[in-house]
């Protein structure tokens, strides 16, 4: 009975440990959204317990940014936030007609909301690479959504839905 | 001819009695659907410890807006969590960074000192205006203790 107790406790230290190893965020995020706004909302009450995955903020900055935009686009200066209640990362691109397309990456220390302005057309849930990615329009603009282990990130802009899942193909194609 | 003079008066205010309604109705589609200012905003409301609390927000717009930020904050407090009360309102008028000019973002706190073990939640109002049109949303955090 003691032996059968020691195998199935070093089996449930091996999964815990296997998650952790792989970034599955125990503290799971659901979708929900309305006619006018979508939020990615954690499942139970959310503790934070430190990092789940194990890279720096600027490592993730540099994996989550796009490689290809659409043609005239112009980066400016990134934003770069720090307190003890988040980390964002925020890079606006302008065109020429002085649109803006704009991408934020952020890491939340302590519980918060986040809500973004959609109109009442469908949610789209593109997976690529695994991921889901929730595209949504905004009058003449298109955001999706996505989360990364620790991060939550948007990408906003007067783009077509087929350049937006272009935008979000290019950043697992580096 | 009196009662033709009467009734003009009367059609006259209740033309007038009708406009705020029909002003109001268009706030309130206004504020229902989505927004040509306002692509997400964020909030956190946290203990700072010492019986502080505070409230981190940033509003992303959707182009550089004439201000972006946050006008109200308004925060409830308790004893216990289902007996809240007002405490405090910070307005952009009287906080500073609550509100930015002329930029497409913008990203500020406040802090209230309340009493440690006291449970507080806050109404958080954000806007973006542009040329004198303005789009703003509100929304509740969860209750936390300080």
């Amino acid at each position: 009975m003691g032996l059968l107790v020691a195998l199935l406790a070093a089996l449930l230290v091996g999964a815990l440990l296997t998650c952790y190893a792989s970034g599955i965020d125990p503290v799971k995020k659901v979708a929900e959204w309305t006619d006018e706004a979508f939020q990615l909302k954690a499942e139970e009450s959310t503790i934070y317990m430190g990092r789940w995955g194990d890279m720096t903020d600027e490592e993730a900055w540099d994996l989550l940014m796009p490689t290809w935009l659409p043609e005239g686009y112009k980066r400016s200066e990134p934003k770069i936030n720090r307190n003890e209640a988040f980390v964002s990362y925020y890079v606006e691109y302008w065109n020429s007609e002085e649109e803006l397309l704009s991408i934020v990456i952020r890491r939340d220390i302590v519980d918060g909301i986040r809500v973004y302005e959609k109109d009442e057309r469908p949610v789209e849930e593109y997976v690529y690479e695994e991921i889901t990615h929730y595209i949504m329009h905004n009058l003449d603009r298109i955001t999706a959504v996505w989360i990364y282990e620790d991060y939550e990130c948007s990408i906003s802009g007067p783009v077509t839905q087929e350049e937006m899942k272009q935008i979000l193909r290019s950043v697992y194609e580096k | 001819m009196k009662r033709k003079g009467t009734a003009m008066v009367l059609c006259l205010v209740l033309l007038a009695a009708m406009l705020p309604i029909q002003v109001q109705a268009e706030e309130r589609a206004q504020i229902a659907r989505s927004s040509d200012f306002i692509d997400d905003y964020n909030i956190n409301f946290y203990s700072v410890g010492g019986g502080k609390v505070r409230i981190a927000f940033e509003v992303y717009a959707t182009s550089v807006m004439d201000d972006v930020g946050a006008t109200r904050i308004l925060l409830y407090g308790g004893p216990s969590a289902d007996q809240l009360l007002p405490v405090e309102t910070f307005y952009e008028s009287t906080s500073p960074n609550m509100i930015a000019s002329n930029t497409s973002s913008h990203s500020s706190s406040v802090t209230f000192t309340g009493q440690s073990g006291y449970y507080y939640q806050a109404l958080v109002y954000v806007r973006a205006t542009k040329d004198g049109v303005w789009d703003s949303r509100n929304t509740w955090t969860s209750i936390i203790r300080a």
